[in-house]
């Protein structure tokens, strides 16, 4: 009886001081986040921003494309840096209130049937841009997260009394936005940089 | 016979040997003083040449601490030099030197701060005139006016492909970047959204006074 009691007791010791051991671990984890992964909440703010700007960027880019007052030329170099905001073989989703069937296509080929639309004039608006999905770390590092916007669309063809709208929709899309940590040299320095990559814009909803 | 060969021969001995110490007892006893008097010629050759030396180093030095002295920093440092490396050691001179080197010391420091002054100035009308070019551009109200600022603005670059670094966040020391980009594309990208230009923090030239690197801060 005895020896189990001291059995006991010393079984006890260990569990608390496994216990002890396994909360000042926690918590040093907590406090001292020293690690190369650890990103403060001000740093992860800016990160956010950052691809909240880019999608920005790309409705701007979108606008200008559209745009038939913008010269060839122009629309030609701006495609060019819209493509250099998106992931490889990212899609862009395309619908109409005509029809039901939403069409996905690679971005270039997206832009360049945006800059032949038959309309005289082509208003693109994009607005209510923020996050449904916060960027979260990803097992290899990425971080992934999701951003929605709506897009306000008016195709208008010129007529005897001034342009006459010939179609309009609302779309809501969802874009998903890709951040990591990279490095380049430049001038013999490391610079460390986040570089964001807006990955398939979805349709979710089509409304007039 | 024997007796009188050996005789000869001992006496041939003595006579050759003490023939030969004459020989040299005359030589020395004739040659010393003509030595004495060539090293006594070249000594005052030397002395000759040692007050000529210090009489035109002196005047080399006070020509250097004078005001009216037209020559270049680099000159005046070089004659000093020239006079160091003569490694007089006379009293004068040497005070002489030390007097210059404070006097060449002066100069340089302030060459230094002149050129310092100039640089900074030069840097702060860069800065004012990028900044202000990249308002320009963002606001333009067309686009070839934008295009129009872009190529007057690159004008100011070494290259439009001088890098463009973006700084998103700093915490600790520590720089977050924005993907670096080129100050052409960065122009351009001003002109296309028409967004506020980023503050400028920081401008690296070249050695023909151009722009070589941007650093941003996002605003």
């Amino acid at each position: 009886m005895q020896r189990t009691n001291n059995g006991f007791r010393t079984l006890s010791i260990f569990a608390l001081f496994f216990l002890f051991a396994l909360s000042a671990s926690v918590h040093a984890q907590q406090t001292t986040p020293q690690n190369d992964d650890y990103i403060s909440p001000e740093r992860k703010k800016a990160i956010d921003s950052l691809a909240l700007e880019k999608v920005r960027d790309l409705s701007k880019y979108i606008a200008i494309v559209g745009d038939k007052s913008t010269p060839f030329s122009e629309a030609d170099r701006v495609i060019q840096r819209t493509l250099e905001l998106f992931a490889p073989d990212s899609e862009m989703g395309v619908s109409s209130v005509n029809s039901t069937e939403i069409l996905y296509y690679g971005v270039r080929t997206y832009l360049e049937r945006l800059m032949q639309l038959n309309y005289d004039r082509v208003e693109i608006e994009w607005y209510n841009i923020q996050y449904i999905s916060d960027l979260e770390r990803q097992p290899d590092g990425k971080y992934v997260g999701v951003i929605t916007i709506y897009q306000r669309f008016s195709g208008y063809k010129e007529g005897y009394e001034g342009n006459v709208l010939l179609y309009k929709d609302t779309t809501k899309k969802d874009i998903t936005v890709y951040v990591e940590r990279k490095e380049t040299q430049i001038g013999g320095r490391t610079i460390g940089f986040w570089d964001v990559m807006l990955g398939d814009v979805r349709v979710t909803e089509t409304r007039r | 016979m024997m007796i009188v060969k050996r005789l000869e021969s001992i006496t041939f001995r003595t006579v050759t040997r003490y023939g030969l110490y004459l020989m040299l007892g005359l030589l020395v006893s004739t040659g010393m003083p003509a030595c004495k008097a060539k090293e006594k010629a070249a000594q005052k050759e030397a002395a000759a040449l040692l007050a000529k030396q210090t009489e035109q180093a002196k005047k080399d030095l006070i020509s250097l601490l004078s005001d009216n002295n037209t020559k270049s920093l680099e000159e005046k440092e070089r004659d000093l030099q020239a006079v160091k490396d003569l490694g007089l050691t006379d009293p004068e001179v040497l005070k002489l030197i030390e007097k210059v080197e404070a006097k060449l010391a002066a100069e340089r420091e302030a060459q230094r701060n002149a050129s310092n002054n100039t640089g900074t100035t030069e840097l702060q009308a860069k800065q004012r005139a990028l900044g202000s070019a990249m308002t320009a551009i963002s606001g333009a109200r067309s686009v070839e006016e934008a295009n129009r600022k872009i190529s007057e603005t690159l004008k100011l670059f070494s290259s439009p492909d001088a890098p463009v670094l973006i700084v998103i966040a700093e915490e600790n020391g520590q720089k977050d970047f924005d993907r670096p980009t080129s100050i052409r594309l960065y122009l351009e990208y001003l002109k296309d959204t028409g967004n506020a230009p980023d503050a400028l923090s920081h401008l690296t030239m070249d050695s023909n006074g151009l722009i070589s690197e941007v650093e941003l801060i996002k605003r």
